[in-house]
Order: C-alpha cells, then sequence, then structure tokens
C-alpha cells in the first residue's frame, strides 16, 4: 500500500506539472507539437547528468527546469511569431514542427547512446528515504508542486491575466497594447519551465531511458484529452486520478498491465476525441 | 566477402522495405512511428511457425505475411479518424505497446529474444530471398501509387470533408487497402530480419529505428521507388562507412542515427514551406 501510495504522491505531481506545461503550451501553439516531447527528453537528460555530477536531484531537477524555461520561451516565442506574422500557415508549420521534433528527438537518443547513458549508470545515489520516498522521490514532489503553485499564483497576476488573454485570443492582446511576442515567450518559459522540471524529475526518478520523452508525453497528453485544456485546475486532479488509476493496475495486476492501460487509454481517447482538444480551439480562435 | 555481401543485402532490404512501407500511408498525412511493431509482428510470427511450431519455413512465411496484413489492417482502422499528429501520437502508443508485449511475453524470449528454429540460410539464397521481396514489395508499391485508391487516401489526409464532398466511396475501404499493403511490405521486411541475424530480439524492432525508417522518407520523400531505394542504401550502410572512418563499436550505429537527424533537421527546415512529408504530390492528389 506504501508503495502505491509513494507512486501516487510523485508520479501523480510529476504528471500533473508536465500536463499542466503541455495545455499551456498547445493552447499558445494551437496545434499539436511535438516538441513539448524534446522538451521532455532534453531536461531528463539534462537533469539526470546534472544530478549526477553533483549529487544532488535537487541541482539536476532545477537545471533540467531552466533548460526547460529556455527552450519553452525560444521555441513558442518563435513559433507563435512566426504563425502570427501569417509567415507559415498552421497546418504546415504542425507538420514542420512534428518532423523537425521527431528528428531532434533522434538525434537526442543517438547522442544518449554515444556518450554512454545506461539506465544502470545514470541513476543517481537514492540516499535517505522520508515517508517511504526516495531523495530524488522527494526533491521532485517539491520542485513539481513548487512550480504548480508558482503557476497557480501567476493566475491572479495581472500577468497572468495577460497570459490568459492571450491563450484565448491573440487579437485581444494587441487591442490592449500588450506585446504578443513577449507575452508568448513568457506563456512558452512558463510551460517550458514546468516541462522541465516535471521531465528531469522524471528522468532522474526512473533513468533517462531513451522514450522517456515519448512515454511521458502519453501520459500527459490522457488528462489533457479528458478533461480538456481550458481549466488547468481540472488537469492537475485529471492527472493525478489518471495516476492513480495506473497505479492501481501496476499494484494489483503488475508494470506490464499498468502500461497497457496507458497506450490503450491514449489510443482510445485519441480514437473518441481525435485532435478535438487542439484543432477546436484552433477553429474557435 | 560473399557473406558480408549477403548480410548487408539483408539489412538494406530491411531498411528499403520498411521506408516503403513509411511512403504508403505517409501520403496521409502522418508519420507512421509503428513500422517496427508491423514488422516484429511478420519475424515474430515466422519465427514462432517455423521454430517453435516446426512448420515448413514456406509455408510459416505465409503465415507471417498474413499476419502481418491483417494486424497492419487492424491498425488501420483505428486511423479513420486520426490525423496528422493525433494519429502519429496513436501510432507511437501502439509501438511502445508493442515493445513492451515483445520484452515481458514468455514465447517470444523477452529481452533475450528467440534463435531456436530460424531457418539458416546460406548466403545465395539469402540474396535471392532479398532479390524476391524487393521485387515483389517495388512492384505493389508501383500499383499503389497509380491506384486510385493511393488518390483517395491522400485526398483524404489532406481535407476529409472535401473527399466526402467529391466521393461517394467511403474512405475507410481505401484506409484499410493501405494499411494491408503497408503490413504486408512490413512483414516481409520482418521475414528478412531473421534470416539476416539468425535470431530476433525486441531491440530489432525499436522505436529508434522506427525513427530511422520515417527519417528516410522525410529525407527523399515517398514518390520515388529509386529514391527511396537510395536513401535506404545510405542509412543502412553509414555504420560501416563511419567504420571506415574510425567510429568503431556500439556507437557507429548512434552516430548514424545523428547523422540521419542532423540531415532530416536540415530538409525540414529548408523546406519548412512545402512542409516534407505533405508535399506537392499531396496536393496534386487532391485536386485530380
Amino acid at each position: 500500500m506504501n508503495t502505491w501510495l509513494a507512486y501516487l504522491v510523485v508520479d501523480g505531481v510529476v504528471v500533473a506539472a508536465g500536463a499542466v506545461g503541455l495545455c499551456l503550451h498547445l493552447r499558445l501553439v494551437r496545434f499539436f507539437d511535438m516538441g513539448w516531447a524534446v522538451w521532455a527528453m532534453t531536461s531528463a537528460l539534462i537533469g539526470v547528468y546534472i544530478s549526477r555530477w553533483s549529487s544532488s536531484p535537487t541541482a539536476g531537477i532545477f537545471a533540467g527546469g531552466l533548460l526547460g524555461v529556455m527552450l519553452g520561451a525560444l521555441e513558442d516565442g518563435y513559433i507563435l511569431r512566426k504563425a502570427l506574422g501569417g509567415l507559415i500557415p498552421y497546418d504546415v508549420l504542425e507538420r514542420v514542427s512534428f518532423s523537425g521534433a521527431l528528428a531532434v528527438y533522434l538525434i537526442l537518443i543517438s547522442i544518449t547512446e554515444v556518450l554512454g547513458f545506461r539506465d544502470q549508470e545514470i541513476l543517481p545515489p537514492i540516499g535517505n528515504s522520508f515517508l517511504g520516498l526516495s531523495a530524488p522521490g522527494v526533491c521532485s514532489v517539491l520542485m513539481c508542486a513548487g512550480a504548480l503553485a508558482f503557476a497557480g499564483a501567476l493566475r491572479a497576476s495581472s500577468l497572468g491575466i495577460r497570459f490568459r488573454a492571450l491563450l484565448d485570443d491573440s487579437s485581444v492582446c494587441a487591442h490592449y497594447g500588450f506585446s504578443v511576442s513577449v507575452l508568448a515567450t513568457l506563456v512558452g518559459g512558463l510551460a517550458g519551465g514546468l516541462t522541465g522540471v516535471a521531465g528531469s524529475s522524471f528522468g532522474v526518478i526512473y533513468a533517462a531511458r531513451d522514450t522517456v520523452g515519448l512515454s511521458f508525453m502519453l501520459l500527459a497528453v490522457v488528462p489533457c484529452i479528458l478533461v480538456g485544456m481550458r481549466n488547468s485546475s481540472r488537469v492537475v486532479i485529471a492527472s493525478t486520478a489518471f495516476v492513480a488509476v495506473v497505479g492501481a493496475v501496476r499494484f494489483i495486476f503488475g508494470y506490464t498491465i499498468s502500461e497497457y492501460v496507458v497506450f490503450g487509454a491514449i489510443i482510445l481517447l485519441l480514437t473518441v476525441r481525435p485532435l478535438g482538444f487542439a484543432s477546436s480551439h484552433l477553429r474557435e480562435v | 566477402m560473399f557473406i558480408l555481401l549477403s548480410a548487408w543485402a539483408c539489412y538494406f532490404t530491411s531498411f528499403f522495405l520498411a521506408a516503403l512501407a513509411c511512403g504508403v500511408i505517409s501520403r496521409r498525412g502522418f508519420l507512421p512511428l509503428h513500422i517496427p511493431a508491423i514488422i516484429g509482428v511478420g519475424a515474430y510470427a515466422f519465427a514462432g511457425f517455423a521454430g517453435r511450431g516446426g512448420i515448413s519455413p514456406l509455408v510459416s512465411a505465409l503465415g507471417a505475411l498474413i499476419g502481418a496484413s491483417v494486424f497492419g489492417a487492424l491498425t488501420g482502422l483505428l486511423f479513420i479518424r486520426l490525423r496528422g499528429a493525433s494519429a502519429a501520437l496513436a501510432t507511437i502508443a501502439i509501438q511502445l505497446a508493442f515493445d513492451q508485449y515483445a520484452q515481458s511475453a514468455e514465447w517470444t524470449g523477452g529481452s533475450a529474444g528467440l534463435w531456436q528454429g530460424i531457418p539458416v540460410l546460406p548466403p545465395a539464397q539469402k540474396l535471392i530471398v532479398c532479390a524476391i521481396v524487393i521485387a515483389i514489395c517495388s512492384f505493389l508499391y508501383r500499383c499503389y501509387q497509380h491506384a486510385a485508391v493511393t488518390r483517395q487516401v491522400t485526398a483524404d489526409g489532406i481535407s476529409p470533408t472535401l473527399y466526402r464532398s467529391v466521393s461517394t466511396i467511403s474512405s475507410t475501404r481505401p484506409l484499410v487497402a493501405a494499411s494491408t499493403l503497408l503490413g504486408f511490405i512490413g512483414g516481409c521486411a520482418g521475414l528478412v530480419i531473421p534470416l539476416q541475424m539468425g535470431f530476433i530480439s525486441p531491440s530489432s524492432f525499436s522505436l529508434h529505428l522506427g525513427l530511422l525508417y520515417v527519417g528516410i522518407v522525410l529525407l527523399v520523400g515517398h514518390e520515388r521507388i529509386f529514391a527511396i531505394a537510395i536513401g535506404s542504401l545510405f542509412v543502412s550502410i553509414l555504420p560501416e562507412v563511419l567504420r571506415i572512418f574510425g567510429f568503431g563499436g556500439v556507437e557507429t550505429s548512434a552516430w548514424r542515427s545523428v547523422i540521419v537527424g542532423l540531415a532530416v533537421l536540415a530538409v525540414v527546415l529548408l523546406q519548412a514551406p512545402r512542409a516534407s512529408f505533405a508535399s506537392a504530390g499531396c496536393a496534386e492528389a487532391a485536386t485530380k
């Protein structure tokens, strides 16, 4: 039971942070962008590397989060500028970003091989535990919960109101004299930060396997499809509920079956609501 | 030298057929990252029938092809409502589920893989088998390119609404036909892999390889079989070329992926306005 609870706490918070980051990113770019998986994978690699180097999971997760902020700000600021400038239509942008993300992903997983990253080598030393959680688990929970709390606190601020205006309708920003580019960069940074912290936590806890980015993306996408992307609180609740279900299946039937639940859920949900969460929002806008 | 040549031929054939299989369905506007799973179904079915079942290799090959084609058609049914990145995401889920299954199931031999009973052919026969499957699959691909079903799949991928307004045929039938062909070609690739290595393991059907197969199509497109062959040749012999330049050991295949990834990235960035895999051919088909 303790194992299940520890899994629920750690994975629930990590997946929730990742899912909120994914929501922000998708609402901002308005198409399904696989670049998010690249952010998660890169942050996981850097997070693991730094945590090994410094022998501190916190340093690794912090570095991964920081990298995520940079990647998110760079990509979202650039993509949105391009798209809003009308230089590239959205459908073309989606295909290009997808192909580009796959190429970068291929490079990243190959670099892990070249650098000799292997599961048993990259796992940071798991030291003392707290309430049944390992040291990296405690760090991950604190960092991800902190990132989520920061994002929640932003909602009430004037900056958060501007963010929501940008996410709902970018033309409103222009009307109120906001700089769309700067706002997009900031929202992208926030989305990237959440993704980076979540991705590096995932890497530090489970080791940066070559599929961390993509399998983590599948986990994070499920809550987004389930409850939509308009309300971050719902996404957090849905993420925790989904992780609880997967954890219960893992606890009762074993790891393999729980993995099938994740993959089955994503296929089923996508078939029931194909691209609905991203493209319908695009059409609304 | 002859043994080395036959090994290279098998390796090239598996890449070429996998890239052809990608080309079959990429016309619909998404990249099929579950190709290794389809190849794996063919390979495991062949190894299962021939090795564990003790059935003759020819009948086993036939059974494996039917199995892979049915699996291809079933996965094709999933994509009736899925398009673009959404469909690609579903293919990633299928691929990862297959990975999980191949590594955990008992009859697949788990991570260690299967080797019992897989027929070991002499190099000359390997070359003949490769030539036969390349000829059959290229012919089928060529026929598919000129068939009405290709235009229907392409048009449905670009705009389902437009497709429904101009065509009375349901989009399900062409999609299932295309997916069955994808399964058949993938199954052929799955027959070559056990012949090449004498064993099969989950690492021969990983997502990493799926990215490489898709990378070939992104690099050379899906219109010309010759270009796909050149692309496959480049990707399959790259580790050997790298070895000549002193990149030895396990890292050669990793460096190959880095080079292919960089090349794909360059092509994608240079061709951004044309969006690589849904290129001029698709637009042309939609207007027909």
